[in-house]
């Protein structure tokens, strides 16, 4: 009978991973590889290699190093006052300097556009960049930072070796590991920022990813595209691998909130300290509270005029639906994104575990890599017409987004499995317990916290995703990205407002699914 | 745990276990199946797409549906650019049944991607062209220009603003009607005077218009600026005299289209629209909510557009393959603006 049992359970795990891989193959591998191929013939080599694609690609790689350099010397100081000292306030800190990595590229966009009249186009992208991924660098880190002893650092401050000496000799080495899994981390998502570069840029600052929703939409220049597809896919997936490699799970700083052997701050502390407070008030709590400001005002005055607008479609009416429409389309789309994810990831993750062929899960976290602008496109150019049709259906962009969504579950959820202790299967088998029972009573509730920092994640990316809905979103179909998108493509004081309205939105709604990571 | 009753748990997870599998791939199916058949959409709605610069009060809205029996819904798309290559992009399952907005500079183009079920049927005109500041001129002692030929003068040196012809079509209509009047060889040197001559190149008419212009809101610091025949009505002063005035030549008259488009879910229903945008109950809107002339002949315009809004007597338009074209030109021009 057990025989006959595992005999059924194994065609049942065989049928189940070959449909999810018809599934990514089709919803996720077919139109990547269909939007490249448009570019193959004649012509492809020499449009491939153009000076313009080099252009664009030299802009994109150097904006996001400059960038990554820039967030590693902020978060470093910030590591070492969040994790390695103790004062007051440092919970609220953290919680703060987490904050603009969740929110959506297009509302930083907005918020740095106030300063165009005063600063370059590049110099606000950079500075967006390192906005939005300095908390996320610094926790990443500060968790490491925190796990290693002090016997070596003190053991050279024993020798008489300066502070600084002591770090660049001694911790910074001890931190490589930490160093190049956040580099890596920030890097790739500063070279898959098309929000921030898209609102911020000009002419002379294009991106990959840019150029690829310029040429295919205002130009209509296929085999150009399908070649900055090739690229940006290159470069994201070979910096996405590299994350990879260098850390278990970069996403499980935002919800690690262990607390602390670390010793009571010393006076020679408090440089590093007082930088911190400098960079929270200044660096993240004055631009948000000037969009929040701005937002309360018009002409002058201050009044609620802007958000009271929320149910109109914008000043002469540019947009096709209104604002709150837009935004119960971003919550409907979130919630389904949501079930999809959070279903099919977890079911991914429990086969995972349950199979000698581990390199599968490589097939289900490629997606993490691959940037939602060439998604959106492939999506778009795929399922048009054909067999499925999905493009006109509604659950376009909530599939297209659950496509990169489940491998960010797997990113999270799938570490934390690991980590439970194997004795504990030895004593559940022991008992007579099978892979399922094992699964809901003892791997699931171990996990929790797991999967409440992957559902964090999936409801704020997908309220705030931008690249693939600004492709597959519009008429009544459009998400709250997208209209602040259209809103501020036309100037005027009344859509300008409107935009800054919604932009709160975004702002208090992040700020309250942050707070559940307290939890 | 006895073990009888351990293997009994056993079992019953073993099935679940089998069940929560079936569920997950039910689910699955089933939204596959919901997709499907959400993507169809009720007979009797008909959606219109448009530029974003199309207004269509909920009146009009309301009347089309009572006149018609259909339920009119619209969608904005982007401009005339994003439009009509959007339209491409998706062209074997249309995202309307009409489309409104196809200018005469991306007409080609959609013709010849096959995007339209019959002929485009154009809806309204405008004109555009250069406006200056009569106060500026008039208070700096130096004469208005009379020609696109004095903004490469060098007394008029510094006072041009006008749109980048790569973001916006106000800046391609001019950049095209320079290729007509000087030739397909002569007017990058005309360009290369405009640049010597030190124009400002802003990247759409918002921004030269209402912030760059002097003559109008935003009193800016530059008296020539591209725009439309039909903007000095609008700068009609207290003392009854427009601020502003057109250069009557190098003009490029804009047409607009509206048709039906080819896969349409309600081609019947785009028919009726089409008639619609063209009945004198809608043509006379024009004017007032887009700032164009109505096609239709008899339709009514502003008075202020009869006194202060002079049609250009020479325009380009009509004989230029921007299909064909436009990128080379704009090509160009970036090699002289780069």
């Amino acid at each position: 009978m057990p025989g006959q049992q595992s005999l059924l359970k194994q065609r049942t795990h065989l049928f189940t991973w070959a449909a999810l891989l018809i599934l990514f193959g089709a919803l996720f591998y077919q139109p990547i590889f269909r939007t490249i191929g448009l570019g193959f013939h004649h012509g492809f080599i020499k449009d491939l290699f153009s000076s313009d694609n080099f252009q664009v690609t030299w802009f994109t790689i150097w904006q996001a190093l400059l960038s990554t350099g820039l967030v590693l010397v902020i978060a470093t100081p910030i590591a070492y006052s969040l994790y390695k000292i103790r004062f007051r306030g440092q919970s609220l800190i953290t919680v703060l300097i987490t904050l603009p990595f969740l929110l959506p590229t297009i509302v930083v966009g907005i918020g740095f556009t106030s300063l165009l009249q005063h600063s370059s186009a590049i110099t606000l992208i950079i500075a967006a960049n390192v906005f939005m991924n300095f908390g996320l660098a610094a926790r990443i880190i500060g968790v490491t930072w925190q796990s290693i002893g002090n016997e070596e650092t003190d053991a050279a401050a024993l020798d008489g070796a300066g502070r600084l000496k002591t770090f660049f000799h001694v911790t910074a080495i001890q931190l490589r590991g930490a160093y190049a899994a956040a580099g890596f981390l920030v890097f790739l998502y500063c070279a898959a920022n098309f929000g921030i570069i898209l609102v911020l840029g000009n002419e002379n600052t294009k991106s990959l990813e840019t150029s690829i929703y310029i040429n295919a939409v205002e130009n209509l220049d296929l085999t150009k595209v399908a070649t900055l597809v090739l690229i940006q896919s290159l470069l994201t997936l070979s910096l996405f691998l590299a994350v990879s490699k260098f850390s278990r799970s970069s996403f499980a700083p935002i919800g690690y909130w262990g607390r602390n052997k670390a010793k009571n701050y010393e006076v020679r502390d408090l440089p590093a300290i007082l930088f911190t407070l400098l960079v929270t008030v200044g660096f993240v709590i004055a631009p948000l509270f000037s969009i929040v400001w701005r937002a309360l005002h018009f002409d002058g005055h201050a009044t609620w005029s802007n958000f009271s607008r929320l149910r109109s479609s914008g000043a002469r009416d540019v947009l096709s639906i209104s604002i709150n429409h837009a935004l119960m389309n971003s919550v409907r789309n979130a919630a389904i994104s949501l079930v999809i994810s959070l279903g099919i990831g977890l079911l991914i993750a429990f086969l995972l575990l349950n199979t000698r062929f581990q390199h599968l899960g490589l097939i289900f976290q490629l997606p993490l890599g691959i940037s939602p602008v060439v998604l959106g496109l492939g999506f778009l150019i795929t399922f048009t017409d054909g067999i499925f049709p999905l493009r006109s259906s509604w659950l376009v962009t909530p599939i297209a987004q659950s496509l990169v969504l489940i491998p960010l579950v797997l990113q999270i959820v799938l570490p934390a499995l690991r980590g439970i202790d194997s004795e504990l299967k030895d004593s559940a088998e022991m008992d007579g317990s099978d892979a399922s029972t094992y699964w809901w009573m003892i791997q699931v509730p171990l996990v929790k916290k797991a999967i409440l920092l992957a559902t964090i994640y999936i409801v704020v990316v997908s309220m705030g995703e931008f690249g693939a809905a600004n492709f597959l979103s519009y008429g009544d179909q459009a998400t709250l990205p997208t209209v602040l998108y259209q809103l501020i493509s036309h100037p005027g004081a009344i859509n300008y407002g409107m935009a800054l309205a919604a932009s709160t939105i975004l702002i208090v709604f992040a700020g309250g699914v942050l707070s559940l990571s307290l939890l | 745990m006895p073990r009888a009753i351990s293997q009994e748990r056993h079992t019953m997870k073993k099935s679940r276990n089998s069940a929560i599998f079936i569920g997950a791939i039910t689910i699955i199916i089933a939204a596959l199946v919901v997709v499907l058949v959400t993507g169809s959409s009720k007979i009797k709605d008909v959606t219109l797409v448009t530029h974003d610069s199309f207004v269509m009060t909920k009146d009009q809205v309301a009347s089309f549906d009572k006149e018609t029996g259909y339920n009119l819904k619209l969608l904005k798309a982007g401009d005339a650019g994003s439009l009509t290559n959007r339209l491409i992009l998706t062209k074997g399952a249309p995202i309307a049944d009409a489309v409104f907005g196809i200018d005469n500079t991306f007409a080609s183009l959609a013709t010849k991607n096959g995007l339209i079920d019959g002929n485009l049927t154009a809806t309204d005109f405008g004109v555009v062209s250069f406006n200056f500041d009569k106060l500026w001129f008039a208070a700096h002692k130096i004469a208005p220009p009379r020609s696109i030929l004095d903004l490469v003068n060098p007394k008029y040196k510094g006072l041009t603003v006008l749109e980048n012809p790569k973001l916006s079509s106000t800046g391609l209509s001019f950049l095209a009607a320079t290729v007509a009047e000087f030739g397909a060889n002569s007017w990058q040197k005309y360009w290369e005077d405009l640049k010597s001559n030190q124009v400002k190149i802003d990247n759409g008419w918002e921004a030269a218009y209402n912030t760059d212009f002097s003559g109008s809101a935003g009193k800016g610091k530059y008296p020539i600026v591209l725009s439309y025949s039909t903007s000095p009505a609008d700068e009609v002063r207290s003392n009854g005299q427009s601020q502003t005035a057109s250069i009557l030549d190098g003009s490029f008259k804009q047409t607009e289209y509206v048709g039906v488009l080819k896969g349409a879910k309600n081609p019947a229903g785009a028919k009726a629209v089409v008639k619609f945008l063209l009945s004198p109950e809608f043509q006379k809107t024009f004017p007032d909510l887009m700032y164009m002339y109505p096609i239709l002949q008899g339709a009514p315009i502003p008075d202020s557009w009869s006194k202060f809004a002079d049609i250009p007597t020479k325009t380009y338009g009509d004989t230029l393959d921007f299909t064909n074209d436009r990128k080379a030109w704009l090509d160009a021009w970036s090699a002289i603006f780069a």
